[in-house]
C-alpha cells in the first residue's frame, strides 16, 4: 500500500464518518421534533388565548425595532406593530441615525413630541440624541428614539435601556407579525414555574409573493421564483425540525433576530448585545445561557412551532450571498467568543452537546463539504479516485438530504399547512430536488467567503436590499 | 460500494413513499373539508333548534333527530364536529337556551363518548374530555374530575381545575387545598378569569390558602383577594410580608395596594428597608395609590442609595402624591446632579402633558 492510497484512504474514510455523524444528527433531529411539535398542538387546542390578551396579569412586553433608512416603510410598518393585539405593550422605535428622513415622517405621522427622558444606562450605547412620545392618546404605547449610528446591537441595546416592561422583543422593523404572536410569544415565559424561561422565539416564515394589506398578512402564498422558494423549504426545516427538538432538549442556540422576546433583567445581567460581532442574536442568546450556566441557575429558552413572523428573503444571489456570509462570520465570532464552553463539563449539555454541534455540524460542515470537494478533484486529476466510492456516496447522501426536507414539507402539511395547493406542494418537493445542485454549492460558497472574510477581519454588515411586499401578484 | 447504491435507493424510496403518503393524505383533507362543511351545517341547525326551543319543560324535552343523523352519529368524526359546535354555542350561553343545549348533548349521548375519553390514557384526549364536561356543566361528573385537579399531567391537571370551578364555581377552588403541584402563573390567569364569570360572593379558605407550603397556592390566594377585595383578610396578607418567598411578598404588596387602611403606608415603608429591589420597586409603586405627604420625608431620604430606576420610581411616586413632594425633591442636595436632576425633569415633563 503506497502512501498515497493511504492518504486517500484516511481522507475518504474519515469524510465517511464524519457524514454518517452529521446524518445521524438529522434524523435524530426529525424524529426528536415530532413529539415537541405534536405536544405544542394538543396544548395549542387547549389555549384561549385572548384570556391573555385582556388579562392585568399577563406580562409587560416592550417591542423593540431598530431602524434604520426604512423612510419608505416606517410609517406602516410602525402602525403595524401599534395594530398588535396585546395589553400591556410598549413599541419602541429605534432610529439608529438614519441619513433619509424616517425620524422627520414618523414625528409628522404620529404627531410626536421631544421629552426629557432619562435614559438610563444600564448598558453602553452611543448618545441618544432624543426620546420622542405622541401627543395623541391613541398612539401612548409609541416612543421613538432618535441615536447616533451605531448598528442593530447597539440600537437594541438603547432600546433595552428605554424599555419598561419586564420583557422585551427584539424584531426588525419590516417583519410582518401575526395578530397574536406577542400572546404566544409571551405564553412560554408563563408556564414554567421550576425553570426561568430567559427567551423565546417562534417561527420566522417567508413573505416573498404573498398578499399584506395594511401591514397586515392577509394571504399565504408559496414563492413564485426559485431563490425565495428554496428558502422557503429551507426555514421549514430549519424552525419546524431543527429548532424544535433542541428546544425539547433546551439546547438551543439561536434566537433568530428577526423575532425574539428576552427576559430583560438576564439581558442587563449578561450585558446586552455585543456590537463587536454580526451575529449579536445568536451571540446573545449563548451569552444569557452561559450567565445562567455560571450561576448554576435553573432556565429554559423556550421555542414555539407556530409560524409568528414573516419576512422578506433575498430574492437575488448577490444579497443571499451576504446574507450567508454575514450569517457565517456571525457562528463564528459567537463560537469564538464562547469556546471556553467546548466540551467543558461545567456548562452541562450546553457545553457538552449544542456549542460542539454548532462547531461541528454548523460550522465545520461548510468547509468540510469544501474541502472535501476540492481533494475529491485533485484525487481525480492524479487518478487516485476510487469514482465508485465517490457516486455512491454521493448518492447517499443527496438522497439523504432529499428525504429529509420531504419529511419536512410532510410535517409542514401534517401540522401547520401554509401552502394548502397540491401544486404548491408539487412545487416544493421540485425544489427539494433541485436544491442540492442550485442553491446549496452557493451556501456553502457563501460561508467558505465568510471565513475567509472574517481572516481578512472584514466586518461589514452588508446592504439587505429589499423588494418590500408592495404589488402581489396574485396566484393562478 | 454496493451498500452506498442499497442505501440510496433506500434513502430515495422512503421519499417516494413519503410524497405518496403526502399526496394522499391532501386528497383526504381535501374530501373532509367539503364534508366537514356538510356536517356542520347539520350540527348548527341541530344547536339552533335546542337554542331556539319553544318548550317550557327543560327536564322532559326530546329534540327530534332524523334518521340521516343518527346514522351519522355512529361516525366518530361526525361526533367531534357536533360536539364542536354544541360545546361552542355552550360557551356563550347561558339560562334555558344553555339548559337546552345540555339536554341536547346528552341525548346525543354525547356524554358517553366524553366519558369514554375521561378513562383513556392519552392525556390530551382526558383532558379534552374533561373539558366537554365542565363547559356541558354535567355535575354528575364532579367527582370524578375534582380528583384529576392534582393529576401528574399538567395539562390534566389544569383542565381539572378549571372544569370543578364551571361546575360549582367558588366552591371548586377547594382543589387549592389539596393540591400539591406548583400553579403556574398562565393557569392562575384562567383561573381568575374564569372566576371573573361568576358573581362574586364571600367565598372561605383564603385564610388557610395562605398558609400553603404550595408558594403557588399562596401566592394565588393573594391574587384572589386583590381582585375580590377581601378587606377582612388584611391581618393576614400582611403576615405575608414576612414569608420566605420573594414573590410570595410581591403578591403580598400588590394585594395591599386594593385593600388598605391608613397604617398600610407606613408599614410598607419600614418594609421597604428589608427588600429585594424588585419589591421595593412594588412598593414604591403602590405608594402612588395610597402614600400621603407624610411619607415624602422618607421617600426621599431613600433616594440616597437606590439604582437610577428606583429613584425614577421614587420621583413618580413622590410627584403623584403631592406637588409639594416636587418641590421639597428640588431641595434635595443632589437634585442638580444627574440622574436626579434629569429624572426630576422627566417626571415634570410627564406631570405637564
Amino acid at each position: 500500500m503506497s502512501w498515497q492510497t493511504i492518504i486517500v484512504d484516511l481522507f475518504t474514510y474519515g469524510l465517511l464518518a464524519y457524514s454518517i455523524l452529521l446524518l445521524s444528527c438529522y434524523i435524530f433531529i426529525g424524529a426528536y421534533s415530532i413529539g415537541e411539535i405534536r405536544t405544542h398542538l394538543y396544548k395549542n387546542s387547549f389555549t384561549d388565548y385572548r384570556q391573555l390578551a385582556s388579562a392585568s396579569q399577563a406580562p409587560g412586553m416592550s417591542i423593540l425595532a431598530p431602524a434604520y433608512n426604512e423612510g419608505a416603510n416606517v410609517i406602516e410598518n410602525v402602525r403595524s406593530l401599534l395594530s398588535i393585539h396585546y395589553a400591556n405593550l410598549e413599541v419602541i422605535i429605534i432610529n439608529d441615525g438614519s441619513k433619509d428622513d424616517s425620524l422627520s415622517k414618523l414625528i409628522k405621522a404620529y404627531d410626536l413630541y421631544q421629552t426629557d427622558h432619562f435614559v438610563n444606562e444600564q448598558i453602553k450605547t452611543k448618545q441618544v440624541r432624543g426620546v420622542y412620545k405622541s401627543r395623541n392618546k391613541v398612539y401612548k404605547k409609541l416612543i421613538v428614539v432618535d441615536k447616533e449610528n451605531g448598528g442593530k446591537a447597539d440600537a437594541l441595546n438603547v432600546g433595552v435601556n428605554i424599555a419598561q416592561k419586564e420583557y422585551i422583543v427584539c424584531i426588525d422593523v419590516d417583519c410582518i407579525l401575526e395578530q397574536d404572536a406577542l400572546l404566544k410569544l409571551a405564553k412560554p415565559f408563563l408556564e414554567n414555574s421550576k425553570e426561568r424561561v430567559i427567551a423565546t422565539g417562534g417561527v420566522i416564515r417567508i413573505a416573498n409573493d404573498c398578499i399584506i394589506e395594511g401591514g397586515r398578512l392577509v394571504q399565504v402564498n408559496l414563492p413564485q421564483t426559485f431563490l425565495p422558494r428554496v428558502q422557503t423549504l429551507e426555514y421549514i426545516r430549519a424552525f419546524l425540525l431543527g429548532r424544535m427538538a433542541w428546544s425539547r432538549l433546551n439546547g438551543l442556540l439561536l434566537i433568530s433576530g428577526a423575532f425574539g422576546a428576552f427576559d430583560k433583567e438576564i439581558v442587563i445581567k449578561s450585558g446586552g448585545y455585543d456590537h463587536n460581532t454580526v451575529g449579536e442574536d445568536m451571540e446573545l442568546v449563548v451569552r444569557m445561557r452561559r450567565y445562567m450556566e455560571e450561576l448554576k441557575l435553573p432556565y429554559r429558552v423556550g421555542f414555539i412551532p407556530d409560524p409568528l413572523c414573516w419576512t422578506e428573503a433575498p430574492n437575488n444571489f448577490k444579497i443571499l450571498g451576504r446574507q450567508r456570509n454575514r450569517w457565517t462570520r456571525g457562528t463564528i465570532e459567537t463560537l469564538k467568543m464562547h469556546r471556553i464552553m467546548f466540551f467543558n463539563r461545567k456548562y452541562g449539555f450546553l457545553g457538552l452537546v449544542s456549542y460542539p454541534y454548532w462547531f461541528l455540524f454548523e460550522f465545520l460542515a461548510p468547509l468540510i463539504e469544501f474541502v472535501g470537494m476540492f481533494f475529491f478533484i485533485i484525487f481525480a486529476v492524479l487518478g487516485l479516485t476510487n469514482w465508485r466510492f465517490f457516486f455512491g456516496l454521493l448518492a447517499v447522501v443527496f438522497s439523504f438530504g432529499f428525504l429529509y426536507s420531504v419529511f419536512a414539507i410532510l410535517m409542514e402539511i401534517l401540522t401547520y399547512n401554509q401552502y394548502k395547493r397540491r401544486k404548491d406542494i408539487l412545487k416544493l418537493l421540485l425544489t427539494a430536488f433541485l436544491e442540492p445542485f442550485i442553491f446549496h454549492p452557493f451556501v456553502v460558497w457563501s460561508a467558505v467567503m465568510g471565513n475567509i472574510d472574517l481572516l481578512r477581519k472584514k466586518n461589514a454588515w452588508g446592504e439587505m436590499t429589499r423588494q418590500g411586499f408592495s404589488a402581489p401578484k396574485k396566484p393562478n | 460500494m454496493i451498500y452506498f447504491e442499497t442505501a440510496a435507493l433506500s434513502l430515495f424510496g422512503i421519499a417516494f413513499l413519503l410524497m405518496g403518503f403526502m399526496l394522499i393524505y391532501i386528497k383526504i383533507v381535501k374530501n373532509r373539508r367539503s364534508k366537514y362543511q356538510k356536517w356542520k351545517n347539520i350540527a348548527d341547525l341541530l344547536v339552533s333548534e335546542a337554542i331556539f326551543s319553544e318548550d317550557t319543560d327543560v327536564d322532559h324535552v326530546v329534540f327530534p333527530i332524523n334518521h340521516r343523523t343518527e346514522i351519522l352519529l355512529k361516525n366518530a368524526r361526525f361526533r367531534k364536529v357536533l360536539t364542536k359546535e354544541l360545546l361552542l354555542a355552550k360557551k356563550n350561553m347561558s339560562g334555558s337556551a344553555g339548559l337546552f343545549l345540555q339536554k341536547l348533548y346528552l341525548q346525543l349521548n354525547l356524554d358517553h363518548y366524553a366519558l369514554q375519553n375521561f378513562f383513556s390514557h392519552k392525556w390530551h384526549l382526558k383532558a379534552k374530555a374533561i373539558q366537554d364536561i365542565g363547559i356541558m356543566n354535567l355535575k354528575a361528573h364532579l367527582s370524578k374530575i375534582y380528583k384529576q385537579t392534582n393529576n401528574k399531567n399538567e395539562l390534566v391537571r389544569m383542565e381539572a381545575q378549571i372544569a370543578v370551578i364551571k361546575l360549582i364555581g367558588f366552591d371548586g377552588l377547594r382543589f387549592l387545598d389539596v393540591v400539591s403541584y406548583q400553579i403556574n402563573d398562565w393557569q392562575q390567569i384562567k383561573l381568575l378569569s374564569e372566576l371573573s364569570y361568576l358573581p362574586a360572593n364571600n367565598f372561605n379558605g383564603i385564610d388557610n390558602w395562605l398558609l400553603s407550603k404550595n408558594d403557588s397556592v399562596v401566592i394565588f390566594a393573594l391574587k384572589l383577594i386583590k381582585s375580590f377585595h377581601r378587606f377582612e383578610l388584611y391581618k393576614e396578607v400582611e403576615a405575608c410580608l414576612l414569608h420566605s418567598s420573594v414573590n410570595v411578598r410581591y403578591q403580598a404588596i400588590l394585594a395591599l395596594e386594593k385593600i388598605y387602611n391608613e397604617t398600610t403606608s407606613e408599614m410598607l415603608l419600614k418594609q421597604y428597608t428589608i427588600e429585594v429591589v424588585k419589591n421595593q420597586i412594588a412598593i414604591v409603586k403602590t405608594l402612588q395609590q395610597m402614600g400621603s405627604e407624610e411619607d415624602i420625608p422618607l421617600l426621599i431620604s431613600f433616594l440616597r442609595n437606590e439604582t437610577p430606576e428606583q429613584k425614577r420610581s421614587i420621583v413618580r411616586t413622590i410627584a403623584n402624591i403631592s406637588e409639594k413632594g416636587l418641590l421639597q425633591l428640588r431641595l434635595h442636595p443632589e437634585a442638580d446632579i444627574a440622574p436626579l436632576s434629569l429624572i426630576i425633569k422627566q417626571i415634570e415633563g410627564e406631570l405637564s402633558v
